[in-house]
């Protein structure tokens, strides 16, 4: 019965619940799905993770290339952030070229990584001028049901955490290169920026803030994506976006702060408890 | 011929496996919430999801009157083999395999069941390990089991190389990465085993006549190997699923 | 056409100058410039669309940048998608239902706070375009620097010296933050407190609004 009625009052569906204060999905405002994070699980890459917060699923795999630096920033590496949807994650995508939505959550997440300067691209460098390292990180959601930004930026710092990079000698005369494997070091990550999601609805005169919306959500609050982003490293507030929806006042706004910086700490717990326990079992 | 050295003294493969042993296969149906069917296949090293979205009403242009429009795309991440891919899908090997797997699916699909409409089938691989073609095969049959769309058989596909002990041959079934660089012959086979029907059959490099036969009853055994373990998988779900089935629609 | 308000000395912008219905052929145009900054909007609606694209609750928008150089980008998406966002809340779209609205956006020339620039543009054309309307809405830039001052419609040289950038789209009835996007870290506190600067400076662009909207009504009229 409630499928049908979902279908014909989709609006007034989606109010009922809310106006009983809970989400359709049997969520509290501002309850947030369970993350579940798994390290180093594709073998084929330098570095993996695999999250899932509620159903939104992301794999993110870093390859390591050796390039040459740009010849006006020769000290500076390189970090490659691509977003994928593939038709595979969710019926609204198509195959063919990457939509949209899927560029646009590649440059909001190249954005965060920018911004939190959680990566120091000069540690990518080699050798001045010569030798820097690439970092392709490419993140494949396969299954997107909301808060997709909060899920990539989530297994993207999760890869690049236990990412090592091999050392690499460079001789300057004969300008060979050798890689030596067996001797690697950690890459230094500052902070670790989490993102967190909010879906922002106007109900009965008053704003409501979902937290960590469902793609169903995001949906019904007008925004292609969630309407609001914020993302805090350390402490420190690394990029707030808001799109559309409806209007964000400031007790809104404020509460939504809140939330986020509670997430940050939840979710740097987790991927940090991910890794030790990790990095416990292949020093077993 | 003087075929690779794929085989040790002890009659063991390169991974420690016997010629006639399949890598280790894991699997889950119904992963994820979004598509009408999905499945997560492990062959080894070799990982693959399946999505199947449909049958939903075909666009104007592509539908047909009388049978179903099967749509697949195979993609590979860009961090699933050694070397970086520079394009997850659209490459002439993409393409190649999205056209192997809708021919394979194809033969197994009651396509008549569904005139005007169309099924979507999307196959990820996320870590290749040799064997990619019939990870997937494998990953999408029991996607469209999930699905619930009626097949006529388990679509099975498997490979099969050669390799040479004390100068008699001696087929190797699920070849590997390792074994598909060293050069040996490979025969992939995609069949329905319950009815012995075989929809794609692919081989590289030479091989003599004489071989075919032994090399072609390897891989079709194959294939009946992975049916029993796959016919498992299906039917433990199945009963998990009628057990708990806390999301029926009442009307 | 200039907007010189000194009555708000704390909150100066660069001098803003527009020409509406500056493209002859579209439905609505406006050319805007604050200090160099110069944006090109044009918007062509309501408008017969494909089925496909067809919504029966509200009308379609689509929104194409196209830079200076006219090669397409990914961050070209993103400015597509921010202004799609701004638009969406502000057209009555259901006004339209079964029809497109086109928004097209030409970079003439970037010299700082360029979104800003092209949020305000593709309000006045839209205005010009005499597409029903919740609400105007205004776009305003800031940049944090090192001191942790406040620098509103910052210049290139400011941005370059800058730890963080900040900018805010507020509608006209209540002032309510429509949409908003920032770059750089930064405390909350800066963040509140150049939400604050920015939303009392928005009053000059609705005042130039305003202004431009008077003027041309008047030659009309």
């Amino acid at each position: 019965m409630a499928e049908i009625y979902k279908l014909i009052h989709p609006v007034k569906y989606f109010n009922d619940y809310l106006s009983r204060k809970i989400r359709p999905d049997g969520r509290a405002f501002h309850e947030q799905r369970n993350i579940k994070l798994n390290v180093n699980s594709i073998k084929a890459a330098d570095a993996s993770a695999v999250v899932k917060c509620g159903n939104t699923t992301v794999v993110c795999g870093i390859k390591l290339e050796l390039a040459t630096p740009k010849a006006e920033e020769p000290d500076v590496g390189f970090l490659v952030t691509n977003v994928e949807l593939p038709p595979l994650c969710s019926s609204k995508y198509r195959p063919g070229p990457p939509t949209d939505s899927a560029q646009v959550t590649s440059t909001l997440v190249a954005d965060i990584i920018a911004n939190s300067k959680c990566i120091d691209l000069k540690d990518l460098s080699i050798v001045h001028d010569k030798l820097a390292w690439v970092l392709y990180c490419d993140m494949v959601c396969i299954d997107n049901d909301g808060s997709l930004v909060d899920a990539c930026i989530m297994t993207l710092m999760a890869s690049l955490k236990t990412l090592t990079l091999p050392k690499v000698t460079y001789d300057p005369e004969t300008e060979e290169i050798s890689v030596d494997t067996s001797v690697r070091t950690k890459l230094n990550v500052n902070g670790l920026p989490v993102a967190t999601s909010f879906a922002l609805y106007k109900h009965e005169q008053s704003n409501i803030v979902l937290a960590d919306p469902s793609s169903y959500e995001e949906e019904m609050c007008g925004g292609i994506g969630a309407n609001l982003i914020t993302c805090y490293n350390n402490g420190i507030l690394c990029g707030s976006q808001k799109f559309g929806g409806c209007n964000l006042s400031i007790e809104c706004e404020e509460e939504a702060l809140k939330i986020a910086k509670e997430r940050a700490q939840a979710v740097e717990e987790v991927v940090d408890v991910c890794i030790k326990n990790y990095e416990l079992e292949i020093n077993k | 011929m003087p075929g690779p050295d794929l085989l040790s003294s002890q009659g063991l493969r390169l991974d420690g496996r016997r010629p006639n042993e399949l890598r280790r296969i894991q699997c889950k149906l119904g992963v994820f919430t979004q598509p009408d069917g999905s499945a997560y296949l492990e062959q080894g090293n070799t990982k693959v999801l399946a999505a199947v979205y449909g049958p939903h009403q075909a666009a104007k242009s592509k539908s047909l009157q009388d049978s179903v429009v099967v749509n697949c795309q195979y993609s590979m991440a860009t961090f699933s083999t050694g070397e970086r891919k520079n394009r997850p899908r659209g490459d002439r090997k993409s393409q190649e395999m999205s056209m192997h797997l809708r021919q394979a699916l194809m033969a197994a699909i009651k396509t008549e069941l569904y005139p005007r409409s169309q099924i979507d089938i999307y196959v990820e691989v996320l870590q290749a390990d040799g064997g990619a073609y019939c990870t997937s095969v494998n990953a999408a049959t029991l996607a469209l089991i999930d699905a619930g769309i009626p097949i006529k058989a388990y679509v099975i596909a498997c490979t099969a190389s050669l390799a040479w002990k004390d100068g008699e041959p001696e087929p190797l079934v699920d070849v590997s990465h390792v074994e598909e660089a060293a050069g040996g012959v490979v025969l992939t086979v995609a069949s329905m085993p319950s009815t012995g029907a075989i929809g794609l059959i692919e081989m590289s490099h030479r091989l003599h006549m004489d071989y075919f036969d032994t090399v072609l009853s390897r891989a079709m055994q194959g294939c009946k190997d992975i049916e029993v373990i796959l016919d498992k998988v299906v039917r433990e779900h199945l009963a998990e699923g009628w057990t708990k089935s806390d999301d029926a629609i009442t009307i | 056409m200039g907007s010189d308000n000194t009555d708000l000395k704390d909150f100066k912008l660069r001098p803003m100058k527009c020409e509406c219905n500056y493209l002859s052929k579209s439905d609505g145009s406006a050319i805007l410039s604050q200090g160099q900054t110069v944006a090109l909007v044009s918007v062509n609606g309501p408008l017969d669309i494909k089925m496909t694209n067809q919504s029966i609750e509200k009308a379609t928008l689509e929104v194409l940048f196209s830079s200076k150089g006219g090669k397409p980008a990914i961050g070209d998406r993103y400015k597509e998608h921010v202004i799609r966002q701004t638009c969406e809340t502000a057209i009555l779209g259901s006004l339209y239902p079964r029809t497109g609205i086109t928004v097209t956006i030409q970079e003439m020339e970037d010299y700082g706070g360029f979104l800003a620039c092209c949020i305000n543009c593709t309000c006045l054309a839209l205005l010009n375009a005499g597409l029903s309307m919740r609400h105007t809405f205004a776009a305003v830039a800031c940049a944090i620097d090192e001191l942790g001052d406040i620098q509103l419609d910052p210049a290139p040289a400011q941005l370059a010296a800058a730890r963080a950038t900040m900018t805010f789209v507020f509608d006209s009835r209540n002032k309510t933050l429509v949409c908003g996007f920032t770059e750089g870290s930064f405390s909350e506190d800066a963040h509140s407190e150049a939400l604050e600067r920015c939303r009392s400076a928005s009053q000059l662009v609705f005042d130039f609004y305003k202004d431009i909207v008077s003027k041309y009504s008047y030659v009309i009229g």
